[in-house]
């Protein structure tokens, strides 16, 4: 019923039409997300993966993934969210000075969500343990938001800059 | 306790100013500009939306640019840029299509909802106590930073201020 969300950020969308290189960009990403500091195991992240194959043989594919295992103290949870939106994806092979390389070619979408939400332990907390906590909280609260801000601008960055994208 | 937003006012004309530009700039002289304008007016930067797609006249791109800064502890100001650009094709120095920038400004009161379970007294308080602050010092003062960003952009675009 008290549970704190404290929105880092609301959704940045990134998207892309054009030629790329998908398996990578998506092995990337993951390798970002699942890394030392424990925000995602590779087995839990992906949530939702839905591919859809068209008439024209091209694909459309929907992805969900969740990074919600880091926890920067027992209180609070941080989660990273990133849902890739891939239209009309083709194969296409590109030369790239004397190798042909195989990307995919399409509109690719990405949308990275941010937040922090307080866990079970802070909800069961009653009255004057709750005031008490909030109080000596709120520094650490800013702490963990420019945590988090920098975990997921990060990923935006490497995004941003495999796509070409400024 | 969430931090989603409440209303916000909006300072800006009813479209937001929009500045139009066909010709030759330079998009990431621009770009850049909007965001070291950000961080020199100490406002936290985010990039709602950077769409870039490829047509065969000309890159189509949408950039969605967001300034939010904490005045106090009571207003927070927000600041947003639209650049879409058409037709944006490489040139030798810089790149050549059309492009509209489009700037928005708005204030939120009490964006930590601390009158939230008192809205009666908040009405007394925004309307007969800080009526005079809001009209005389955060009104004047978002509407002149959204003022200087739009004359930085035109600035960048080398036409006139």
């Amino acid at each position: 019923m008290s549970t704190i969300k404290i929105d880092v950020l609301d959704g940045l969308k990134l998207k892309w039409k054009g030629v790329t290189d998908f398996d990578e960009f998506y092995k990337k990403l993951k390798f970002y997300l699942v890394d030392d500091l424990g925000f995602a195991e590779q087995e839990n992240l992906e949530k939702k993966y839905i591919q859809k194959v068209k008439g024209d043989g091209s694909t459309d594919l929907e992805i969900l993934w969740i990074a919600d295992k880091k926890k920067p103290n027992e209180f609070f949870r941080f989660i990273i969210e990133v849902q890739f939106r891939v239209l009309g994806m083709e194969k296409v092979e590109v030369q790239q000075g004397d190798i042909k390389r195989k990307m995919q070619k399409g509109t690719f979408e990405l949308k990275i969500i941010a937040y922090m939400e307080s866990t079970e332990k802070w909800d069961s907390l009653k009255g004057l343990q709750k005031t008490y906590q909030r109080m000596i909280m709120k520094k650490r609260i800013e702490e963990f938001i420019g945590i988090l801000y920098s975990k997921a601008m990060g990923l935006h960055s490497l995004a941003k800059s495999f796509l070409g994208l400024r | 306790m969430s931090r989603k937003e409440n209303h916000k006012e909006k300072i800006h004309p009813r479209n937001g100013v929009i500045i139009n530009f066909d010709g030759n700039f330079n998009l990431d002289s621009l770009y850049n500009a909007i965001k070291k304008w950000f961080d020199d007016y100490r406002y936290d930067y985010y990039e709602k939306e950077n769409t870039e797609k490829n047509f065969p006249e000309g890159n189509f791109i949408v950039l969605k640019l967001e300034g939010r800064r904490e005045v106090d502890d009571y207003v927070k100001f927000f600041i947003e840029t639209e650049i879409t650009v058409f037709r944006l094709n490489k040139i030798e120095k810089g790149y050549k299509g059309e492009l509209k920038v489009n700037l928005r400004g708005f204030y939120l009161l009490d964006y930590n909802e601390n009158w939230k379970s008192l809205p009666f007294l908040f009405y007394i308080y925004r309307k007969i106590i800080l009526k005079k602050k809001i009209d005389e010092f955060y009104e004047p003062k978002i509407y002149e930073e959204l003022m200087n960003l739009t004359s930085e952009v035109k600035s960048n675009l080398g036409i006139a201020k």
